[in-house]
């Protein structure tokens, strides 16, 4: 026997003796991963050819992922292969995942009631459950490595969604903005990395947090922080990578729109809290946040500066918009900087914490609202076949369910009461007040008050203009059009009521790390 | 190491990231573009492989392995899409790509 095989086996014992990760864990990830293979085989079998199959296939395994983690049990600790954690599938990871899933069940909805013909109808469906594995993942990655996998996951089937339709011009365009600025910042992220990776000689982000704490302020850490940042910020479409955004907003169909709005921004923020607060949260290390030890550390700057930036241009350019999805698109700019500014308290206190709720909170209600309006946008291109907000016009008279639908998600998404929107900007602001930034809370509640003008646009259009003669409103919703547009109005108004306490709490529980 | 120090690989980095970002910047052809992101991929690829034998662990080389593969995956999905618009337009300049704007 050569002297290589007894090695060998040795090896592999001490690879069973070093704890297999426990892989029940990670199933809802493993499932979606599962359907990537399972319809490109389903694919392969059938042939050519559009099918209702594929949509059911997705939505169903979409269900079961959301139940098996919404009632899958939380534990602690990070599952990894042979001593090296990567994943921590905790509850700060759950109700994101939450909010993926339930976005890529409703994209699917989308596309089908958009009756838009895809082509290639079972490659989208195989993008869209890569593109949900990566963001569950991605929310729960402990370690660099674990991380800009499921980072980049998310970025390349986002790429393909934009420009997943090859016939149309602006599809194509908005995919080659896309792919550019994507590629560009993620190569930036990377350098950052790499040069965190050699200041600290860890990937595990705790390790890091602790280096990164004791060595204090180094011109090369600011730089690496800002790189880091510059990837960070491409994904949340915040300043200064926001520029991707209108383009491949109103190129991309408008239920990718949808999934890349709310899906994808959730995805980066879940990251990135993971990344501010490592160790923090649980009070055992200093957090990433603290980085130049003192009160106001150079990764807040950041944060701030990139948070007013944001809000101010995603707000002033809505002015502006006369097509509605592109309108979305800058409304989604700016609430990426109200979530900046609130992320930019979050630390180890109570108010940190409670900031940190509030972000969390926040993405449940933007889901509802944000997707709901998309949705609005899907049956304008469908009925209308365009995305102009005079296409509204009329409206209240025409489809009242739907025009007051929509101007309920629309007063939302502005955070007037009594809709959950006012609840959650509520909750984004109070911990910035609280920590004694009130120029900073100026700065967006006047942003709060720009954007009332632009999404009133809509408004007036859907109930004071007067209808021209001959160019009445195209839209014709039918019953299934109106229930879909109601179920995702009638939960912001009780949110906005009553009931509140309960999701405040559950995104409490959600940041108070498992012990 | 002959003479060589950690230094001289990150000052290779560094060299190597500022001309793809230079190329990034200034190349107006879509092709080049993409030739710019690589060499800032790998500038970050030097640098961690670097880190990682001064460290004297193989993580940093593991994760460069990773990027490898990835920057693959990148190529054939930004190509894929490129590939796309110039059927559209039939250019991959990408002052042609105006078709929305504001």
């Amino acid at each position: 026997m050569t002297p290589f095989l007894p090695l060998l086996a040795q090896e592999t014992a001490k690879l069973e003796m070093s704890s297999m990760p426990d892989l029940s864990r990670m199933l809802p990830g493993g499932l979606l991963c599962l359907m990537v293979i399972v319809i490109l085989v389903v694919d392969l079998v059938r042939g050519k050819g559009p099918s209702a199959l594929y949509p059911k296939l997705s939505m169903g395994a979409i269900a079961v992922a959301f139940l098996m983690v919404l009632f899958g049990t939380v534990k602690a600790g990070a599952v990894g292969y042979g001593g090296f954690p990567s994943l921590d599938p905790d509850a700060l990871s759950r109700i994101f995942k939450l909010v993926f899933l339930a976005t890529g069940f409703v994209t699917v909805l989308f596309v089908e009631r958009s009756r838009q013909a895809f082509g290639r109808e079972a490659e989208f469906h195989v993008i869209l459950f890569g593109a949900l594995a990566g963001m569950c993942y991605l929310a729960s990655a402990t370690e660099m490595i674990g991380f800009y996998l499921a980072f980049e996951t998310v970025s390349y089937t986002g790429f393909l969604l934009a420009g997943y339709k090859a016939d149309d011009r602006r599809g194509a365009e908005a995919g080659t903005k896309f792919v550019m600025f994507g590629a560009v910042s993620s190569a930036v992220m990377l350098f950052g990395l790499s040069l965190v990776y050699g200041f600290t000689g860890s990937m595990q982000f705790a390790v890091i947090a602790e280096k990164l704490a004791a060595a204090g302020s180094q011109p090369a850490l600011v730089l690496a922080a800002i790189f880091v940042f510059g990837g960070f910020a491409f994904k949340a479409a915040a300043f200064p990578m926001q520029w991707w955004c209108p383009d491949v907003y109103e190129g991309s169909p408008a239920p990718v729109a949808a999934f890349l709005a709310v899906a994808s921004k959730a995805a980066v923020f879940a990251a990135g809290l993971r990344v501010l607060t490592y160790g923090g949260v649980s009070g055992s290390a200093p957090a990433l946040s603290h980085l130049m030890g003192h009160d106001s550390s150079i990764v807040q700057t950041i944060l701030i500066c990139s948070a007013v930036a944001t809000m101010t241009w995603g707000n002033f350019a809505a002015l502006r918009q006369s097509s509605l999805q592109r309108m979305l698109a800058y409304s989604s700019i700016a609430h990426a900087g109200y979530l900046l500014m609130t992320a930019s308290v979050i630390g180890t206190d109570k108010l940190g914490q409670e900031a940190m709720a509030g972000i969390v909170f926040y993405f449940l209600i933007y889901l509802v609202m944000n997707l709901g309006a998309f949705y609005v946008v899907t049956l304008m291109r469908r009925d209308a076949g365009t995305a102009d907000i005079s296409a509204l016009r009329g409206m209240g008279r025409r489809h009242p369910v739907l025009a007051v639908s929509f101007a309920i998600m629309l007063f939302s998404l502005t955070g007037l009461p009594p809709t959950a929107g006012f609840v959650g900007k509520l909750q984004l602001f109070w911990p910035v007040v609280a920590k004694g930034y009130y120029l900073l809370a100026a700065v967006g509640l006047v942003n709060g008050a720009v954007s009332l003008y632009f999404y009133a646009k809509p408004l007036r259009e859907m109930f004071l203009a007067a209808e021209v003669e001959g160019e009445e409103t195209r839209l014709a919703p039918d019953g299934v059009d109106l229930a879909i547009v109601t179920a995702f109005a009638v939960p912001l108004v009780i949110l906005g009521l009553f009931g509140w306490g309960n999701v405040t709490q559950m995104a409490m529980d959600a940041v108070a790390r498992v012990p | 190491m002959n003479g060589l120090s950690l230094n001289h690989f990150l000052i290779l980095g560094a060299l190597l990231f500022s001309v793809g970002v230079l190329c990034v910047t200034l190349r107006r052809n879509a092709i080049g573009v993409l030739i710019g992101i690589e060499m800032m991929l790998n500038a970050a690829n030097v640098n961690l492989v670097a880190f990682s034998r001064w460290h004297g662990h193989v993580d940093g080389a593991v994760y460069a392995i990773f990027v490898i593969m990835l920057a693959a995956a990148e190529a054939a999905v930004a190509l894929a899409i490129v590939l796309n618009v110039f059927h559209h337009s039939a250019s991959v300049s990408t002052d042609d790509y105006t078709e929305m704007k504001g």
